[in-house]
């Protein structure tokens, strides 16, 4: 530490001598020592744990002005909870799916029970806000897309997606990349 | 991780700065490792946990796999959540869902590794993605190569696949979008190979006396229903896609017969069904994702139509708006 701020910082502690006065007093109108003053004076208020809450008036105006002179970033948007929603609904799919897969219509006739209905009633499928979709440069402008319609929550419907679920399943374990055993989709399903 | 992605980005950019032809060879080298991870998969025995990630979700499981006089037999077991296994023994698939007391039991088509599509010729592959391999990792105490596939275009997926470098099984493998977000991950994180693999190890322990079975044994007997699919056609599918399959199968819900077309670039795949809607059905309509793989459904001509892939969202929704009658 240089000598001048062992002065500062012997001072500010209430440590020091007529020596240090003499010092303290030539080194008194330097900018720089007058900064130090200030960041001694704060560390030892965080040491004692005396430093109050609010930022100091110069603190608040050169953040100010930092905000200010920063560039504006546009982030990519975060997704919404309403695009999550569909996520849900064809997980719950794949659960029917994992039980559809062996075959949900046709059923041992001494079966008692339904093949499976363990779709949540309260599982719908939701559509996103629009902007999400149209504004995706990759689908090409040569065939409009279909409008969007909020997919049918029924069970029914939830029953018939669990069904190509599963017929789509059975094809990706012969196509496509291998290793990915495609039966790990339908015994990780959500238990939501 | 960090190293690991700085690794692959300068593997890329050299990749990029580099002649064209050693590029190609670049790629031939990456196809040629995933073709004997294709045989791995197939003809090694392995006992492994390994966990299994989509969007939050994380789900911990076993598999046991052993080959033997040409057949294959495989045990999956869940680790997290509900008690689960699918136990695949040549074309028999049973699944046990302890949870909901049902056994299921179905002859399934036997996996065909000629039919994959990483059999595709090369020459084609690299029309859709850049194969390369960009660096090593060690995967469950393994080490690995890391093979990086990025699509060519925005309408497809990116994957990055961890091969074990002395039996060239895969040992880990993340579904990218196009902003480098994760969608699925399959990672082991520890494995045996090419140990012997006991019989009873292949066997499941869940106690199905008391389950509700549901068993399938008949071969798809849908192909002679009728359905009218032939005037229907799908005028728009990405750069590189073609047809690999096209059956009529039932619909396990209605016994209803549904067209099924499959089309793969070589990597990925998308199954597109047209179902003639009866009139007292409800129809599905809008669009669901469960992480790399993405629906949409639509009704055209009193016809439902769905597509399913493991393609991004408006690719699939592309796809479904071009499929029409005429």
């Amino acid at each position: 530490m240089h000598i001048e701020q062992e002065v500062l910082s012997a001072a500010i502690d209430g440590d020091h001598d007529a020596a240090s006065d003499q010092v303290l007093q030539g080194i008194a109108g330097q900018e720089i020592t007058r900064d130090c003053w200030a960041r001694y004076h704060l560390i030892g208020d965080v040491l004692r744990d005396g430093l109050v809450d609010v930022a100091s008036k110069d603190f608040s105006q050169r953040l100010r002005t930092q905000i200010n002179d920063e560039p504006t970033i546009v982030s990519p948007r975060k997704r919404s909870s309403s695009y999550r929603r569909p996520l849900a609904g064809l997980a719950i799919a794949a659960s029917v799916a994992a039980i559809a897969i062996i075959g949900v219509g046709r059923i041992a006739p001494e079966s008692p029970t339904p093949a499976r209905i363990a779709v949540s009633p309260d599982i719908t499928l939701a559509t996103p806000a629009q902007p999400q979709f149209v504004a995706r440069p990759e689908i090409p402008p040569a065939i409009s897309p279909a409008p969007l319609v909020e997919a049918t929550p029924a069970l029914y419907s939830q029953r018939r997606l669990n069904g190509y679920l599963v017929k789509f399943n059975e094809q990706r374990s012969s196509v496509g990349i291998p290793g990915v055993n495609p039966y790990v989709r339908i015994v990780g399903f959500e238990t939501e | 991780m960090s190293a690991i992605k700085t690794r692959c980005l300068l593997c890329l950019v050299v990749a990029i700065s580099v002649p064209s032809g050693a590029v190609v060879a670049q790629d031939g080298a990456a196809v040629e490792l995933m073709r004997a991870m294709a045989s791995a998969t197939e003809r090694l025995n392995y006992d492994g946990m390994f966990i299994y990630q989509r969007e939050a979700q994380i789900d911990s499981m076993r598999i046991v796999h052993k080959y033997s006089n040409g057949l294959e037999r495989e045990r999956l077991i869940s680790l997290s959540g509900p008690e689960r296994e699918v136990v695949r023994d040549g074309a028999r698939v049973t699944c046990l869902f302890a949870d909901d007391r049902e056994v299921m039991v179905e002859k399934t088509e036997p996996r065909n590794f000629l039919a994959l599509g990483i059999s595709e010729p090369i020459g084609n592959l690299v029309k859709s993605y850049s194969f390369n391999i960009v660096g090593h990792d060690r995967i469950a105490g393994r080490p690995t190569s890391l093979v990086s596939i990025l699509p060519k275009q925005p309408n497809r997926y990116g994957y990055q696949l961890w091969i074990d470098e002395e039996f060239k099984l895969l040992l880990k493998s993340v579904i990218l979008n196009r902003s480098g977000q994760l969608l699925e991950q399959v990672q082991f994180v520890q494995i045996q190979i090419d140990h012997e693999i006991p019989d009873h190890l292949l066997a499941t322990k869940i106690e199905g006396s008391e389950f509700t079975w549901h068993i399938n044994d008949a071969a798809d007997n849908s192909a002679s229903k009728v359905v009218e699919t032939s005037g229907w056609s799908v005028k728009w599918l990405p750069t590189g896609f073609y047809m690999r399959n096209h059956k009529v199968q039932s619909m396990s819900e209605t016994n209803m017969p549904v067209s099924h077309m499959v089309y793969s670039d070589g990597l990925a795949m998308v199954s597109i069904f047209v179902e003639q809607l009866a009139e007292s059905a409800e129809p599905l309509q809008g669009y669901s994702s469960m992480g790399a793989v993405n629906a949409f459904s639509r009704v055209s001509n009193a016809h439902q139509i769905t597509v399913v892939g493991e393609i991004p969202l408006p690719t699939v929704r592309q796809i479904a708006s071009s499929v029409e009658y005429h």
